[in-house]
């Protein structure tokens, strides 16, 4: 046994190294060449209505957008129409936080309230119709998102008299981690960001997409 | 078993000639146990070491109710507290709630100049943080009110939380946030002195309305 293997592997080693090297360097400049072993870039998940979001920080249901009439409470008021889009929020920090506006275009802030987590809310609004946003409490409003608490949360644009609203809104919608900040080592929650380019910008974590829901009392 | 005897008779017994002194192979058992001791103990006093957060955190002075808890640059004393289903914070604003509202009269006094106390947090037992509500306006609790030297001051604060944050809660005063970041700023924390009963008899006869409408 050890004979025959002597005398006819000698010649066949020579062959299958240089093969299998040739292999290994071929896969790995076509990998170089594809971009690398880093992890592609996958098109965040498309989410629908009553879906249910891990944001870190929040545990997110995406109710519904719809859009509401708001009577006019004297007579100098003027009925208003607003899109809403609402959304049941548990904060699952340790602390209070605040609710917070969705970032308005081309500032994007890295604030870690909740409206600050809805990156991009697609079509856009003129300026002066929103964002606004608030927690429904029992008969009013409140700016707070107490921990571990679920709160129905309302972000909404108001429409102007005659505007259609849209047939449905797209968000993205960002995350949070806690973790120690960039040059501070305390730990905090911050966004989870990724960069692009020479800048750094919030990593979507779903789009969430909702029909817009006709006004039932119009 | 003079330390000269032994090490003649060693040098040509080589590694043998050690043991020879039983008192010097037990002393070297013991000096390996007692080095992995030390060094057992290093590495777990190292999980005593504080975290980033807490180096930063506040100096916190703690009391109970109804004592002065001097926090050097002012003084808090929790008076009484009280639940409530809904404020009355003018004639025509009636907030209501869900979950309880928690009133906490507190009495204040600086040391040496004029502060404002900040509004304050609920600390429950499982370590969350309830800032106090935002549905009563600032306007009208202690918040609103200067703290000067050596004069007390007297006034409310309210919290909305739910029943079971209720049992262990401690409320947490200090100053108001401000720009300019101060580490070690004072804090004082007040335990409420709620056990599960106490809590749960808190909780189970809330008032209806407390009004806050001056008179």
């Amino acid at each position: 046994m050890t004979e025959p293997s002597g005398g006819s592997g000698r010649p066949r080693r020579p062959v299958v190294v240089p093969a299998v090297a040739l292999v290994l360097v071929t896969a790995l400049g076509i990998t170089a060449l594809m971009g690398g072993l880093n992890e592609a870039p996958d098109a965040p998940p498309q989410l629908g209505k009553g879906s249910v979001l891990d944001q870190g920080l929040y545990s997110t249901r995406f109710v519904e957008s719809r859009v509401r009439t708001e009577r006019a409470q004297t007579q100098f008021d003027e009925d208003k129409r607003f899109v809403e889009m609402v959304f049941e929020v548990t904060n699952r920090g340790d602390g209070t936080t605040s609710v917070g506006i969705p970032p308005v275009d081309g500032k994007t802030g890295f604030a870690t309230t909740f409206g600050g987590s809805l990156v991009k809310i697609s079509p856009k609004f003129p300026d002066d119709s929103g964002p606004f946003a608030f927690a429904l409490a029992k008969g009013g409003e409140s700016r707070q998102l107490h921990p571990g608490i679920k709160t129905t949360v309302i972000v909404r644009y108001r429409l102007r008299e005659g505007q259609k609203p849209p047939e449905k809104i797209t968000m993205d919608v960002g995350s949070f981690e806690y973790v120690a900040g960039f040059n501070d080592p305390t730990e905090r929650w911050t966004m989870v960001t990724q960069s692009a380019g020479e800048t750094i910008v919030p990593e979507v974590k779903a789009q969430v997409t909702l029909p817009v829901q006709e006004d039932a009392t119009a | 078993m003079t330390a000269v005897q032994p090490r003649p008779a060693a040098v040509p017994g080589g590694r043998r000639g050690r043991p020879t002194g039983s008192g010097r192979g037990g002393s070297r058992v013991l000096n390996a146990l007692l080095g992995l001791l030390l060094a057992g103990g290093a590495v777990g006093l190292q999980t005593l070491a504080l975290s980033e957060n807490d180096t930063g955190a506040p100096l916190t002075y703690t009391g109970a109710k109804g004592q002065d808890v001097d926090a050097r640059r002012f003084h808090v004393r929790l008076d009484s507290f009280t639940a409530a289903k809904a404020i009355q914070a003018s004639s025509v604003k009636t907030v209501e709630t869900d979950n309880l509202f928690l009133v906490v009269n507190a009495s204040a006094k600086s040391s040496l100049k004029p502060y404002h106390l900040g509004q304050p947090t609920l600390l429950t037992e499982d370590g969350h943080r309830f800032a106090a509500t935002d549905r009563v306006e600032a306007t009208a609790t202690l918040a609103a009110t200067w703290m000067q030297p050596d004069i007390w001051v007297s006034g409310r604060f309210f919290f909305e939380v739910p029943a079971s944050a209720l049992p262990g809660a401690k409320v947490v005063f200090g100053l108001p946030p401000s720009a300019l970041v101060e580490p070690y700023q004072p804090e004082v924390e007040i335990d409420l002195g709620l056990d599960e009963k106490a809590a749960r008899d808190l909780a189970a006869k809330p008032q209806d309305v407390y009004s806050i409408v001056k008179k």
